[in-house]
């Protein structure tokens, strides 16, 4: 059987990848399950969710949310070789109970953690040009996200603020503050703090180039800059805010092209066959 | 006119149609949503830390207390997860109430005795009886994780001075076991 790599491949490992992560955070069914204290928010959908009472179910089962999570490890293996489209429907269902589930539990409604289920939409119209339309959408979605982010600083006027990045650290790194002093965490916050304006050089630095994703819209020609300066991102929000943006950069995937790992990477997994 | 026709939108309103629709209300809903300021997944907010955060000297830090010893939680995603985010949400409802039950009691025009209300009500809001279970979901996530048996939580806030010394304001008990 010749399996080529493709983007809708990559998007597979990519979930694997991030299941796998939560798996040893624990944050995954299992390990949020028993809590019964759940916090839906004012967000509708977070509404719905509990009045069908699948939440309240699964928080109740220890078995359930045991084969929950295996679904949700095994099965991007199984897509990986079997094309179902069932399976992937069954899936993405499941990456959007994950996702609400997490929320509502950790109180967390962590936004980075929907690439999974943007990027897992494409896969349900494997090999149509649907499946081509939707990654352009998906590229498109994700743009409007990173552009707006940087337009909610400048409507919001807090990168007028110079202390707001000496703010932001101050709150982020309290735990290192008060507990480790010597850490890097607690010396880029007193740094900062004893000099805002280079925090606010940074702040308006991120603001800036989540603003220039705004290229993105007129043409393709910078994508892969557009690449660099999301990993860029990602590893600046590490260093500094110590946050793990590897949900976030996983959109990377949609600035590659289509073909780019089908010419690449080529699997065959049943060589002895072959041979014969 | 030319250039309209050479966008992506137009390309999918002349090939699928269907298409069209789906991805022009997903719009629509996006700019209702952001408009109203609130959040209905998938129309989500991507802010960013762009609401101000004012000047503050105080730092507010969960401190799990276990047998003799004190463990300082660490600074990874996972211990944000599952003790800081909850706990200090979980303090808030305790303290304030649930958040949830006064937006119901309002999309409801304070009329608590309809059959409606009292579904949304019971799937909704958080009660005592599910404080029970979360103390005992904390507890039993902190003995997996860091394989030591609670005695109590607290939540210390600290004043930070201008040499980025801490000294100790308060401390309030949030679970004893």
């Amino acid at each position: 059987m010749n399996i080529k790599l493709t983007k809708n491949h990559i998007v597979l490992i990519f979930c694997f990848v991030i299941i796998l992560i939560k798996a040893f955070q624990q944050t995954t069914f299992y390990f949020l399950q028993g809590s019964s204290f759940f916090f839906p928010s004012i967000d509708n959908t977070y509404w719905l969710f509990f009045l069908s009472g699948i939440p309240q179910f699964i928080s109740k089962s220890v078995y359930i949310s045991i084969i929950l999570d295996i679904c949700l490890l095994v099965l991007p293996i199984v897509m990986f070789i079997n094309e179902n489209r069932i399976l992937r429907y069954i899936y993405l269902i499941l990456l959007i109970i994950f996702y609400l589930y997490f929320g509502s539990v950790t109180f967390l409604h962590k936004h980075f953690l929907t690439s999974i289920i943007f990027l897992f939409i494409p896969l349900l119209f494997n090999k149509s040009k649907l499946n081509l339309i939707f990654w352009e959408l998906i590229r498109y979605y994700f743009l409007f996200v990173f552009i707006s982010t940087g337009l909610w600083k400048l409507f919001r006027g807090s990168i007028f603020k110079i202390d707001q990045f000496a703010n932001i650290l101050k709150n982020q790194h309290c735990y290192n503050l008060v507990h480790s002093p010597d850490s890097w965490f607690a010396f880029v916050t007193r740094f900062v703090n004893n000099y805002p304006i280079s925090g606010e050089f940074f702040y308006l630095s991120a603001t800036i180039l989540e603003l220039t994703f705004l290229i993105g819209f007129f043409t393709k020609k910078y994508d892969k800059t557009l690449v660099v300066l999301l990993v860029l991102f990602g590893l600046v929000n590490y260093v500094f805010m110590g946050i793990n943006s590897i949900e976030f950069i996983g959109y990377v995937i949609v600035f590659i092209p289509f073909d780019f790992f089908e010419n690449k990477f080529r699997f065959d997994l049943n060589l002895q066959k072959e041979q014969n | 006119m030319n250039k309209l026709k050479n966008t992506f939108l137009y390309q999918i309103y002349i090939n699928h149609k269907i298409l069209f629709c789906v991805v022009v209300t997903f719009i629509v809903g996006q700019i209702f949503f952001t408009y109203k300021g609130v959040e209905t997944f998938p129309f989500l907010n991507y802010g960013m830390y762009s609401e101000y955060f004012p000047k503050s000297d105080t730092l507010q830090v969960l401190k799990f207390h276990r047998d003799i010893s004190i463990n300082n939680l660490g600074i990874d995603e996972s211990d944000f997860c599952l003790f800081e985010k909850p706990i200090q949400s979980y303090q808030e409802v305790i303290t304030t109430g649930d958040p949830v039950a006064k937006v119901l009691k309002k999309r409801f025009n304070s009329d608590t005795t309809s059959l409606i209300y009292k579904y949304f009500h019971q799937h909704l809001v958080n009660t005592k009886g599910s404080s029970k279970f979360f103390q005992t979901f904390i507890y039993k996530t902190y003995q997996r994780k860091y394989k030591g048996n609670l005695v109590y939580v607290t939540l210390n806030n600290y004043l930070l001075s201008s040499d980025y010394t801490v000294e100790l304001i308060n401390s309030d008990t949030i679970f004893r076991y």
